[in-house]
Order: C-alpha cells, then sequence, then structure tokens
C-alpha cells in the first residue's frame, strides 16, 4: 500500500484493512474543516508569534561516543553498523 | 481538607520541619509502590538508588543547616516520555525498549535543583497517543478508583501514581488533554501551562506545537509551587517564552472574577452536567461574575487537532528507524535498507502509533497538503481568534474536562470515539492557552464511586487568573 510505504511501515494484511477502514472513518470526519471560511487568515503553525534564536559560535563538547555507541542496534569498532545503502539498484 | 494534609507542600514543610526525614518518606512511598503498582501498573520502574542518593542528600543538607529548596524532599513521578539519565526512557514503545537517555531533560534537572526527587518512569500510551493508557506495550494502567476502568491518557501512569499516593506530585506532558484528561478520571489535579512556559528539552516530541509538560499534583497549590519549579526560558528549547513568569497565588478568591460558561457544553454524563452547574454556583457565592459566553468554531477543535497533531507526529516519529537507537528488527537475506526501516517500524510501534503516523503522512503529502494541514493551520487561526475574543468578555473559561467520568477498559475500541475524550481539552493546545483540571468529587456509577474533575482555561501567559479560579473551584471538592 502507498501509504504504508510512504510512512515506512511493513502491516500485515489484516493491519491494511483495519487501518484502511480507520483512516477513511477519521477522515470523514476531520474533513469538516474544510468547509469552512479561512479567507485572510494566515496559517497558524505554533500558538505564539516566535523568531528563531541564534546561539554564539561557541563549540561545546559534544555528547560522549562510547555512550552512543552502546546505544546502537550493532556497533562495528567506533561506526554504527548499519545495512548497505546502496546495493545494485536497490535503494 | 483532607487532601491538602496529604499534599506535596505539607510534606515538604513536615521535612524542613524535621517532623519526618526525606529518606524515611522515600522508604514508606517505595513500599506503598512496591505493594500496589502490580494492580495498577503506574510504574515501568522505580529509580531507587538515584532517589536515595538524593534523598541523603537532602537530609545531610537539612542537618546542615542549608536553607531547603521548594520541593525539598517531595517525591515526583516521571511520565517515561521525558528523558532521565538513570534507568529508562521507553515512552511505553517496543521502539524504545531499553533505551537509556545520555542527558537528563531540562524539567529533570530543574525538579532536582529545587531539591525534589525522581522516584521513578510511569506508563503511557505509546508516544503519548492515546487517552486510556490502554496503549502501553508494558501492559494497561488501571484507575485506582475501580480497578475495571481506565485512568485516562496518555499521562496515565501519573495521575495514578498521585491518586494513590505513590508519589507526591508527578509529571506529564499534555498534547490534546493528556495530563488533564486522566487528572479528571483520577480525581487529581493537572494542569497544563501555556506553551512555551516550559521547556520540552527532553521531552520525547509528539505534537511539536501542542506538546507542553506540567504538573499532576493533589492540590491546586501544589501545581502552583511545581509551576514555579519548571517554568522559564531555556536556551536549549527555542519555544520558551523570556516572558517573566508572575506569581500565581491559589488564595485570591472569586471576587469581581468574570467567569465565562458556555450553555453549549452537554455532555454524555448527568453528573458532570450536574458538577458544572454547582461549580456555576459555587463561583456565583464567592462574589464571581458568571458570563454566558459562545465560542464560534470551537467545536472544529477536535478536527483540526488530528490533522496537526499526527501530521507532527509522523515527521517527529521519523527519526525512530533502527539505525542509531532503539529498536531494530531482523535483518533477512536480501533485505534493502528500506525493508528495515518498514519492518523495525511495524514492529516497533503499536497500533495507534502506526494509525497516527499513516494519518499525517497522508495529510502531508502532495495532493491532500493543502486541503488538510494547510487548512488546519488556517482554522487554528480561527479558533485561536475566537478564544482571544472570548477573554475579551471574561477572564477564565470553565467547563467540563471529559464528557464522562472514567470508562471501562477495553469499551471504546474504535479509534475516532476515543479521539472523542479529547473534546474539552484540545483547543488549549490549539491555541496555545493555560488550563487546568480540579476535582470537584464523585459519582457512583455501577457502584464505583467515580471523580469528576472540571476544567478551567485563561489566556497564554495568564496564569495567574488561572491559578486564582482554581483555588476557587478546589474548594467545591469539600462540599460535594
Amino acid at each position: 500500500m502507498h501509504l504504508a510505504r510512504l510512512s515506512r511501515l511493513e502491516l500485515t494484511s489484516a493491519d491494511l484493512v483495519n487501518v484502511t477502514e480507520n483512516l477513511n472513518q477519521i477522515l470523514n470526519h476531520v474533513s469538516a474543516i474544510q468547509g469552512l471560511n479561512v479567507d485572510g487568515l494566515e496559517p497558524m503553525a505554533r500558538p505564539h508569534e516566535a523568531t528563531n534564536r541564534l546561539e554564539g559560535d561557541e563549540p561545546t563538547p559534544p555528547l560522549d561516543r562510547a555512550t552512543l555507541l552502546a546505544l546502537a542496534p550493532a556497533s562495528s569498532g567506533s561506526f554504527l553498523a548499519v545495512p548497505r545503502v546502496f546495493d545494485k539498484g536497490q535503494a | 481538607m483532607s487532601a491538602l494534609r496529604d499534599d506535596l507542600t505539607s510534606r515538604v514543610e513536615a521535612i524542613a520541619s524535621g517532623k519526618t526525614t526525606a529518606s524515611a518518606s522515600l522508604e514508606a512511598t517505595l513500599e506503598r509502590i512496591d505493594s500496589s503498582n502490580d494492580a495498577l501498573n503506574a510504574f515501568h520502574e522505580t529509580l531507587a538508588t538515584r532517589a536515595r542518593t538524593r534523598a541523603e542528600a537532602i537530609d545531610e543538607q537539612r542537618r546542615a543547616g542549608t536553607r531547603p529548596g521548594p520541593l525539598a524532599g517531595a517525591t515526583i513521578a516521571i511520565k517515561d516520555n521525558i528523558c532521565t539519565r538513570d534507568g529508562f526512557t521507553t515512552c511505553s514503545s517496543r521502539m524504545l525498549e531499553g533505551y537509556v537517555s545520555p542527558f537528563d531533560a531540562t524539567v529533570i534537572e530543574r525538579i532536582e535543583a529545587a531539591g525534589g526527587i525522581a522516584i521513578g518512569k510511569t506508563n503511557l500510551d505509546e508516544f503519548a497517543m492515546g487517552s486510556s493508557s490502554e496503549q502501553c506495550a508494558w501492559g494497561i494502567v488501571r484507575n485506582p478508583a475501580d480497578h475495571s476502568r481506565v485512568p485516562g491518557g496518555s499521562s496515565g501512569g501519573s495521575a495514578v501514581a498521585v491518586a494513590a499516593n505513590l508519589a507526591d506530585a508527578a509529571l506529564g506532558s499534555d498534547t490534546g488533554g493528556s495530563i488533564r484528561q486522566p487528572a479528571a478520571f483520577c480525581g487529581v489535579v493537572g494542569f497544563k501551562p501555556t506553551y512555551g512556559r516550559v521547556s520540552r528539552w527532553g521531552l520525547v516530541a509528539f505534537g511539536s506545537s501542542l506538546d507542553q509538560i506540567g504538573p499532576i499534583t493533589r492540590s491546586v497549590r501544589d501545581a502552583s509551587l511545581l509551576y514555579h519549579v519548571l517554568a522559564g526560558a531555556d536556551p536549549r528549547d527555542a519555544t520558551t517564552s523570556s516572558r517573566s513568569v508572575e506569581p500565581t497565588p491559589t488564595d485570591g478568591g472569586a471576587e469581581h472574577l468574570r467567569v465565562g460558561v458556555q450553555p453549549s457544553h452537554a455532555t454524555n454524563s448527568p453528573a458532570v452536567t450536574a458538577a458544572l452547574a454547582r461549580a456555576v454556583e459555587h463561583f456565583r457565592e464567592r462574589g464571581a461574575e458568571i458570563v454566558d459566553v459562545s465560542i464560534p468554531n470551537e467545536e472544529y477543535g477536535i478536527s483540526t487537532y488530528y490533522v496537526i497533531a499526527p501530521a507532527e507526529a509522523s515527521s517527529n516519529l521519523a527519526r525512530y528507524d533502527g539505525m542509531r537507537y532503539g529498536f531494530r528488527a531482523k535483518s533477512r537475506p536480501g533485505d534493502s535498507l528500506q525493508a528495515l526501516y518498514a519492518r523495525t517500524r511495524g514492529e516497533g510501534f503499536g497500533p495507534e502509533v502506526r494509525r497516527r503516523i499513516m494519518l499525517g503522512t497522508f495529510l502531508l503529502s502532495s495532493g491532500y497538503h493543502d486541503a488538510y494541514y494547510l487548512q488546519a493551520m488556517k482554522v487554528r487561526r480561527l479558533i485561536k481568534n475566537a478564544f482571544n475574543h472570548a477573554f475579551e468578555q471574561c477572564d477564565v473559561l470553565l467547563g467540563p474536562t471529559t464528557p464522562s467520568p472514567a470508562f471501562k477498559i477495553g469499551a471504546t475500541s474504535d479509534p475516532l470515539a476515543m479521539y472523542l475524550n479529547d473534546t474539552y481539552t484540545v483547543n488549549a493546545n490549539i491555541t496555545g492557552n493555560c488550563a487546568i483540571s480540579v476535582p470537584v468529587g464523585r459519582t457512583t456509577v455501577e457502584g464505583s464511586e467515580l471523580p469528576i474533575g472540571l476544567h478551567l482555561q485563561a489566556q497564554a501567559f495568564n496564569e495567574a487568573t488561572l491559578f486564582r479560579a482554581a483555588g476557587v473551584l478546589e474548594a467545591l471538592n469539600e462540599s460535594f
């Protein structure tokens, strides 16, 4: 299912049926907002106006490598071990 | 009042005056957790070692005559989507089973600087998505008032910990009502600060424009106290506000307070409706002016929320790919990287999380983005404007927190029906306003005494008025 692929989620076929039904029901409900007149309204991405803050360009110590590697599902030496990213035409 | 005698403020006073010690208080609490947690499942784990070290330090400071912090010796339960360096931070998800955070959230640092003791991590709906704490990978959480009923969610474990005296207070997070709704179901106070008042650094992100951390407590004065410990700008969270945090006394009374009530708020529960009517009278008797308000389009809050929140969630949960931390599924021969991502996420996430990710992905996808997400952002402004207009006519809005008291475990299997539990709470997240649920009494349902909470909302940054009104509302609890 295209949406499952976009979401990077592997679903069982039973799941797919369930989730399709759920999503249709939810979409039906939330579609109510489409009927509202929002002419001239600026979209509101966050509740209050805010401008991004910049920090001074001062290096600070990073998180300790050993600590982070210990969290990894797989590691090799001082690296994370991950599956091959590029593999003969598969991405 | 019996609740106040057992609240965090009185515990801190007892420790400061030498009536008890932080260590003794902690041990008693750990024992209670030991004997109650199997039945309630409030806690995923306790942080006993860290807590004991902290308690000893607090007691040592007291013996040395050092002035104690405002939370000295108080035990605080921490929702398990808040990062702690000790113990695990799992968000009640298989995706983060065994994950140990390399840093403490800002709120943890602030609690500890004030002398508070993080006692354990509480269960929640997975990744804070839910209204019942049934979506928890480590088992459902149960309501202490009736073990066959839900405590609400997503901060169910935290609400139960406070209601069952397994901590002096708790931290929860609130994206659409996840502090306030479980507080109402469990008969405790649940406060959601104005968006930007409390740092989200170290809160596992769900809906970044909606999330706020807040306290769950046994009294309004405790919530006010914890608010001051937690609130304030944090350079590590650029969405925090640098506006000064004003005092929030809770004993200001209701004289000349304009309390807005919406006649359109019908609930499913005669008990909740009756409680609301009693609360209106209660405010009126104490000198408040009751103002009928109508807030056009507020009924679109749920629809707006269930576009924005899943959209933000789908983006925030993209980081769980099984590569750098957390769960990784077993590889099969011939797996591409994409296949491993998909299987990791398919197996690591529970059904509600998968549902919301897919919903969010759809709402943001090309061809649908404008009709749904962009539209929702504009409706968000429409709703915010409507609430701002209402706050010209009143100082605080009073209403139900939930349509009904706590429902039975398993009663709501339909996702949309579950979402409607947030009807009265979501608009505070959409607008960024501050809001609180205050317990006002109990009602008998099928032989169980179930708590009822009522909801107050004030305009963003107006916590002072909110706490003043909450202090008045709390007094209703005794006269029920």
